[in-house]
């Protein structure tokens, strides 16, 4: 793995010295970062009333008299943990997508730029296999999103921080949900889009197109927050384990399809 | 050094290369000539286990281009027209990395480095991004990267093809020196006849996929025989009819008040050619004599080909 390594190395130095990559790997995280922070800001003076109207347009004030009584039966700490719970299963998933999205930007780069650009000849002259190419290039996409990523997590833990909100842990990296997604749910879904970005690189001749495809995998992600977000809301922290485990699989599958279609040959005669 | 027997390879229906052999001895400088999608390239990717052939066998450096695919690739170096730099790397980064690539020791790689990039004349421009070289230095730089791991082989893909003159002058110039100095077997692929002829030991000359002739270019040009100039008083063109008659005379055209034609037996031709004039009322004037170009040689082979089948081929 020597050599993937290296690739890696080369390609993330790459990276960081184009500002079209770095640009979004900056800017993306951290925006969604601040406005992520702008939810903690607005909650975090106000009692379980207030949240609770204003929560209502997320689904409390839409759920029927039933679960309404069951949410005034809880009481006021009842209240704020389910809150809290709420609040965290809203938050929590939108880092999600700015792995989802960075990990797509730089993948359609590695796989198809390089073809694009004529540099795919001499690289696959060396003595490197198609495994260590594949994993070089797969570490090239999630390296630098999962920093990204982690970039956006800093500001938010910053602003939970400043913002000594009942809702939140004052210290993020001390609550097991927010530590399991930063270390174990943004790499798999970071190796995820990598994956399919894998994939879609032996279907595809020009950046612009892998750019687009991949930009797709966004979608199922969104579609992916209403189940995540049902499944945070009821049966934290038991979910995130669900979704790793969820995750794995479909890393393991997109992975293994991705090294068998996977085909140097392919790259040469595509340019 | 390099041996291809019956390499073939389709792209689709169509035959980029068709039943390609040919041999290459150590420290030999071959040559494949042909025009643009003959299968040069296919050729050279094939043997340099870039693309798998459909049938047919190839060894290079010693190993099997099928079975020891990883083997050769330690063994060659490959130049092509484009040289598909990393253009946000300086050069000194793009050779350090393809040097640990091949798996060069630092300090083995450093000086190599240093060494290919004095020679060339960019060491001074070491710190430099890629994409701030001109086409010429670029490619210089690709000449120092198929070097950085002193191979055995070296498959040049018209590496001066996308220069000016003088910057095809300076990189051809410096693979000369950099090939005699390393002591390499090259397979140079080229539409370019005069560099050919000037850097080759040998040459295949290809289309449609097949070799259609091979031999030193002295050997090439003598199949061809002579081209002979027959200047006259007057030139009629019932002359130029009845020089193209004698059996044994090609090409035949005029040039400036001459019958200009080929021959492979100046020997028997010319003699009944000049009687067949005089008969005729020609004032023969002065008969020269010379050894046939590569270009007229090539374009020969090429019309050859041409005549016996039908157009087809990519690559």
């Amino acid at each position: 793995m020597r050599r993937a390594l290296l690739v890696t190395r080369r390609e993330i130095t790459e990276v960081l010295r184009d500002v079209n990559l770095i640009g979004p790997m900056v800017i993306m995280p951290s925006l969604m970062g601040f406005v992520a922070t702008l939810a903690v800001l607005g909650t975090a003076s106000a009692d379980t009333s207030t949240v609770s109207v204003v929560m209502g347009t997320a689904g409390i004030g839409q759920v029927g008299p039933r679960w309404a009584q069951f949410y005034l039966d809880l009481g006021e700490q009842g209240q704020t943990q389910l809150l809290a719970n709420i609040l965290k299963a809203l938050t929590l998933p939108l880092f999600w997508i700015v792995t989802v999205a960075l990990t797509a930007t730089i993948a359609a780069d590695s796989f198809v730029g390089e073809k694009e650009r004529d540099t795919i000849e001499p690289l696959l002259a060396t003595p490197i296999t198609n495994g260590e190419l594949f994993f070089g290039k797969l570490l090239t996409a999630v390296i630098p999103a999962v920093i990204g990523t982690w970039l956006g997590l800093a500001i938010f833990a910053f602003g939970v921080w400043r913002a000594h909100n009942p809702y939140f842990p004052q210290f993020l990296l001390g609550d097991r949900d927010w530590v399991m997604s930063a270390l174990v749910i943004i790499p798999l879904m970071a190796l995820m889009s990598a994956g399919v970005a894998a994939l879609i690189s032996t279907r595809v001749a020009t950046y612009r197109a892998a750019y687009q495809l991949n930009g797709l995998v966004v979608l199922p992600v969104i579609t992916l927050l209403i189940p995540q977000t049902v499944l945070l809301f009821f049966i934290t922290p038991s979910a995130l384990v669900i979704l790793a485990g969820g995750f794995l699989a479909l890393d393991a599958l997109l992975i293994f399809s991705a090294v068998h279609i996977f085909d140097r040959e392919h790259l040469l005669r595509g340019r | 050094m390099i041996e291809a027997h019956g390499l073939t390879k389709h792209f689709g229906a169509k035959p980029a290369v068709a039943d390609m052999s040919f041999e290459v001895g150590e420290g030999q400088i071959h040559g494949l000539l042909g025009p643009n999608g003959a299968g040069k390239t296919t050729t050279t990717r094939m043997l340099a286990c870039l693309l798998t052939p459909d049938s047919g066998e190839g060894r290079v450096a010693g190993f099997d281009i099928a079975t020891e695919p990883a083997k050769v690739r330690e063994s060659i170096g490959i130049l092509t027209e484009v040289p598909g730099l990393y253009e946000r790397l300086n050069a000194f980064e793009y050779l350090d990395f393809f040097g640990e690539m091949h798996g060069l020791a630092r300090a083995k790689r450093r000086a190599r480095v240093e060494g290919l990039m004095r020679l060339l004349g960019v060491w001074e421009m070491r710190n430099q991004r890629l994409r701030s070289f001109s086409k010429g230095m670029k490619q210089k730089v690709a000449i120092a990267r198929t070097l950085i791991h002193e191979p055995r082989v070296l498959f040049f893909d018209e590496p001066t093809a996308a220069l000016d003159p003088e910057a095809a002058k300076t990189v051809r110039d410096h693979l000369v020196q950099l090939i005699e100095q390393e002591r390499c077997t090259v397979l140079l692929c080229t539409h370019n006849l005069a560099e050919a002829e000037r850097i080759c030991s040998r040459l295949t000359i290809v289309q449609n996929g097949r070799s259609v002739a091979e031999g030193t270019p002295a050997e090439l040009k003598a199949q061809m025989g002579r081209a002979v100039q027959l200047t006259l008083r007057t030139v009629l063109p019932q002359y130029v009819d009845l020089v193209r008659d004698v059996p044994g005379v090609e090409s035949v055209n005029t040039l400036n008040g001459s019958i200009a034609y080929q021959t492979a037996d100046e020997a028997s031709v010319n003699p009944v050619v000049v009687r067949r004039l005089v008969e005729a009322g020609g004032d023969v004037v002065r008969l020269q004599t010379e050894v046939v170009g590569l270009e007229d040689a090539y374009l020969h082979f090429m019309r050859k080909v041409a005549a016996e089948s039908p157009a087809h081929g990519e690559g």
